[in-house]
């Protein structure tokens, strides 16, 4: 069974003269333990895309299944359990908590993922070092760089070992070598952890990373290329 | 539920300013509430407080006396009162009984009627030194000597208007309970001034003369019965009329009776509509700030959807950050509040006696006026800031619940 199976989604974005069709009918399978770019340029529905597969949103048409599950079966709060459970996001403007710290962010993740509180905070820790923060554990966001804060997102989407991370953008407003050095990051979380990447980008050097490139181009799939 | 809980006051600290105006806009709320709270039941307890002292906690009558009461019908009264007094005052709560007796009489000096009208009073001595204080309303002679059983008290208005003074022998002209003219003389022996319009147009004489006046022997038209706290009385209502001597008689709490129970529901509507002022506008004020909060946000949330967060933990994070605005600044404005009560409790505020003579003669209306904070009153203000930061998150916090989990990836677009 695949972990990600899309059929023939379709989204549309407001109705009439003003609908936007940003997927046209899209089809993919993700297997466990890839890592996979989607690359298009921008307003081809890439965000779009990740956005159902990371059951934020439902199609309007097709389907989307989750390790076997329609997500369109599956009401508000039974999409939020099977998010906290199952799957991890990091997003393009890192998006950390500003009032916690990078140690609390990460436990927020693990908390609001249903974690028991014994242990929780070690975990984290153990987490925030991994992804070579661990003597930043007591920063807020604001005294953290841009790489730092995408290492500590990294970390909370990584900490409830989800069986999917989705990362949408995850580079774009990063220098070159922080991009670079979390990319890396990533790649050896999917080498050491087994889990699962989807990325969206339009980087050439994320691109060059990847072991699978979707090509996406409104809102249709227009290449899907394996990497060795 | 700690950290979101941790968060909450975070998010309450960033930005300090907005949210202190926030807690001080509760803090005032609250602090008028407690105030306003604590002068209506001061004013309105002074009034009525007064009142049910020289009324009756509790009073026990013949039924058709209490529906044709205006008229002090003498006939309508109570029989056996020595023992039926004495049975009340043994039972439990009960501190004082005084059978009472009142009637329409003119006052004069000589033996023709009058023409100066006074309400007069028949009841125990006690009664008068207790419970209306004639003591520490006295203005000249004293209160029933016991020279004479025929001795007269008269409140200063009549005197003035009769020109009478102490140790003249007067004449109350009333009535016998069928109708019959019925004169009372005896000496003046006491001039009181009160400031309450009712009793200052009073004469006063033992219950047994007025008795002898009426021709009723061993009755009067009503039994006040006093409790330890006039606030007690619907319950010692409750336990008089239980009593099998008092079967057939109407036993009436005098927050039960007119004019007080209309009063005290007057009271309880003007609190009602200040409250609810208050409380509105200040929920106005904590829902613009957890408006601007929730908007700022929008994002914040939706990631914490994305990652899990619940509807009811968006709304949890919204109305504790907005409880404790209102734990902080309600405590500050009971605080405030109960000071400014507690000096208008002390202090109290006069109107003069040209402003208290236009109220009318039935509500003993008193020069100053004090306030009355009590405990009750800090804990209900407090409760109320609780409400107003309720009301005033409500809204924003479904917005805050309604919040997509796109959100969290919305923001990444530029
Ligand atoms: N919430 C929305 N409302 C209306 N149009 C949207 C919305 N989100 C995306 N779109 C439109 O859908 C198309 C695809 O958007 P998106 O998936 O964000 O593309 P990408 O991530 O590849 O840049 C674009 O034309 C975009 O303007
Ligand atoms: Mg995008």
């Amino acid at each position: 069974m695949s972990l990600v199976s899309v059929v023939n989604a379709v989204k549309t974005y407001g109705t009439g003269e003003a609908a936007v069709h940003a997927l046209r009918g899209v089809s993919i399978e993700i297997e466990p333990a890839e890592f996979t770019v989607i690359s298009g340029p921008s307003g081809s529905g890439k965000s779009t895309l990740l956005n159902l597969i990371g059951c934020l949103d439902v199609p309007d048409g097709g389907t989307v299944r989750i390790e076997g599950r329609d997500v369109n079966g599956l009401d508000g709060s039974s999409l939020a359990a099977l998010r906290a459970a199952r799957i991890g996001f990091i997003f393009q403007s890192f998006n950390l908590i500003p009032v916690l710290t990078a140690l609390e962010n990460v436990e927020l993740a693990l908390q609001l993922a249903g974690a028991p509180a014994a242990g929780r905070r070690e975990k984290c820790a153990e987490t925030l070092t991994a992804v070579g923060l661990g003597g930043l554990l007591d920063r807020r966001p604001n005294q953290l760089s841009g790489g730092q804060q995408q290492r500590v997102a990294v970390a909370r989407a990584l900490v409830k070992q989800p069986a999917l991370v989705i990362a949408d953008e995850p580079t774009a407003n990063l220098d070159s070598t922080s991009g670079t050095a979390v990319l890396d990051l990533m790649r050896d979380m999917n080498a050491a952890r087994g889990v699962t990447f989807l990325f969206s980008t339009h980087d050439p050097k994320v691109m060059e990373r990847a072991r699978r490139v979707v090509t996406l181009t409104d809102g249709q799939i227009t290449a899907d290329e394996f990497r060795t | 539920m700690m950290l979101l809980l941790r968060l909450a006051v975070r998010n309450a600290r960033r930005n300090t300013v907005r949210t202190l105006l926030t807690a001080l806009t509760v803090t005032f709320g609250t602090a008028v509430l407690t105030v306003a709270m604590a002068w209506i039941t001061g004013v309105f307890g002074d009034v009525l407080g007064t009142a049910a002292d020289a009324a009756g906690h509790v009073r026990v009558v013949d039924p058709d006396f209490a529906s044709r009461e205006q008229m002090n019908p003498l006939y309508e009264h109570v029989t056996g009162v020595a023992a039926r007094a004495e049975a009340i005052a043994a039972m439990p709560g009960v501190s004082d009984v005084a059978p009472r007796i009142m009637t329409g009489v003119s006052v004069s000096v000589g033996d023709e009627i009058g023409e100066v009208f006074a309400l007069a009073m028949g009841a125990p001595k006690a009664y008068y030194e207790r419970r209306m204080r004639f003591d520490e309303h006295l203005v000249e002679g004293s209160i029933f000597p016991g020279q004479s059983p025929k001795e007269i008290v008269l409140g200063a208005t009549v005197a003035k208007r009769a020109g009478v003074k102490i140790g003249d022998d007067i004449v109350l002209f009333g009535q016998t309970q069928d109708g019959s003219m019925s004169p009372l003389r005896g000496p003046l022996v006491g001039i009181v001034h009160t400031g309450t319009a009712a009793i200052d147009q009073g004469a006063f004489v033992l219950l047994e003369r007025m008795m002898y006046m009426a021709d009723i022997d061993d009755a009067a038209t009503e039994i006040l019965v006093f409790g330890e706290d006039r606030d007690d009385a619907p319950a010692l209502a409750a336990t008089v009329s239980a009593a099998p001597e008092l079967n057939g008689l109407t036993v009436q709490a005098w927050t039960h009776r007119e004019p007080w129970s209309g009063m005290l529901a007057i009271a309880d509507v003007v609190r009602g509509i200040l409250v609810a002022i208050v409380v509105f506008i200040t929920a106005l004020g904590v829902w613009n700030t957890m408006m601007m909060s929730v908007m700022e946000r929008t994002s914040e949330i939706g990631v914490m959807r994305s990652m899990g967060l619940s509807r009811m933990g968006a709304v949890f994070l919204f109305v504790s950050e907005a409880g404790g605005i209102a734990v902080l600044g309600g405590l500050l404005g009971v605080a405030i509040g109960g000071a400014a009560a507690r000096y208008l409790e002390v202090v109290g505020v006069t109107l003069g006696e040209a402003t208290t003579a236009q109220f009318p003669s039935d509500i003993p209306m008193k020069a100053t006026l004090y306030a009355d904070m009590r405990p009750d009153i800090a804990m209900t203000a407090f409760l109320l800031a609780l409400l107003m930061a309720a009301i005033g998150s409500a809204l924003p916090s479904l917005r805050a619940a309604s919040i997509a989990p796109v959100e969290a990836m919305r923001t990444g677009r530029r």
